[in-house]
């Protein structure tokens, strides 16, 4: 059974501390297996304790979806086999997403994220994260996918003729 | 951190909704997505197809539709066309493409035997709601007979023309729907 008012806190990788409400960290497979099974005193589960790289300001971003989502149904549905869309991405998310726009490093904030909501089991957070990423890459050409997944090309001008020609049967 | 460096889980869920177009674009990015885009699966589509009619039948059908490229596979809304001389290399290629895929239906239409070990190795790695057979020869009919006895896991469908010789319908494995044309 799950407790709305009780209190949460979570400590990150760089040593912050943050107090959040249990009807937020339901949304976290890790922090509710954690309470559940962990020998846990006064309701804190230190991240750091079980390597979980979650910076301080990562875990805001994470809260903030959170709290935005605190009322979606649990537990989050199973995908299908099917599924493949990714133009079905809440107004509330785009924005969020969009925000990171004015940072620095968007990309490696979204990576962040990701990698964020995959260690505390956010399925919600990690669906939303995919079509994202998948929105970004869509439809783009090869020279637009290496900038902004941020690679470099490591192959000889032979390997990508090879690779060229290959494709060439599905691009005739 | 790099994409690459992303949860396993993630990257199959990520490549799951990637068109097959690019798919072909990701494997030009640098040798970790080529090695990527190999091993994981292209999801789910909900149509594919074979096609392939390239000689007369005995039954006096027209001939090939597709002159030099007699195998005509569509995945999604993805062409592709594949020369008879190519098509154990086109093999190799689609193993570099995706590990695996998901079909709501495929259909199948055959009219050359040399072509029926291509499909059944073709169809390696596919996951398939049904087979949907097309038949307007006996040709095509008996290398459907072959195809179906080379993947018998797959549940079948198949559309029969009425100029099939109806003794050759005696061994029609069971299937979900036998649908009879009428001229």
């Amino acid at each position: 059974r799950i407790y709305p008012l009780m209190r949460v806190t979570l400590t990150t990788s760089d040593g912050a501390s943050v107090t959040v409400s249990r009807q937020l960290t339901k949304h976290s497979g890790f922090i509710e297996k954690a309470i559940t099974d962990m020998a846990v005193d006064d309701n804190a589960v230190p991240l750091s304790a079980v390597a979980v790289d979650v910076d301080d300001a990562t875990l805001k971003l994470v809260i903030e979806w959170l709290t935005e989502h605190r009322d979606d149904a649990l537990p989050y549905p199973e995908k299908t086999d099917e599924e493949r869309r990714a133009d079905d991405i809440p107004a509330w998310d785009q924005a969020f997403v969009q925000k990171w726009d004015t940072k620095e490093d968007q990309q490696q904030t979204l990576y962040a994220v990701i990698t964020a909501a995959d260690k505390l089991d956010i399925k919600g957070l990690l669906d939303m994260t995919c079509k994202t990423l998948a929105n970004k890459i869509n439809g783009k050409t090869v020279e637009e996918m290496r900038e902004i997944l941020q690679l470099e090309c490591d192959f000889t001008e032979e390997e990508l003729a090879e690779i060229r020609k290959e494709n060439a049967w599905c691009e005739n | 951190m790099s994409i690459l460096s992303l949860p396993d889980v993630f990257l199959n869920d990520l490549m799951r909704r990637m068109a097959i177009q690019d798919r072909l674009n990701l494997r030009l990015t640098c040798r970790a997505f080529e090695r990527t885009v190999a091993d994981t699966h292209a999801g789910y589509f909900e149509e594919g197809e074979i096609y392939v009619h390239h000689h007369k039948d005995r039954n006096g059908l027209r001939g090939s539709a597709y002159g030099k490229s007699p195998v005509k596979i569509r995945i999604g809304d993805l062409d592709i066309k594949i020369p008879n001389h190519e098509l154990y290399d086109f093999l190799g290629f689609r193993t570099r493409l995706f590990s695996g895929i998901s079909f709501g239906r495929f259909k199948i239409h055959v009219d050359q035997e040399s072509t029926v070990e291509f499909v059944r190795l073709f169809l390696t790695n596919f996951k398939i709601e049904v087979l949907d057979f097309s038949v307007i020869s006996d040709i095509v009919l008996e290398n459907s007979l072959k195809i179906m006895a080379a993947v018998p896991h797959f549940p079948y469908t198949m559309s029969i023309h009425p100029l099939i010789d109806a003794e050759m319908l005696q061994f029609l494995p069971p299937m979900e729907v036998l649908h009879f044309l009428v001229e």
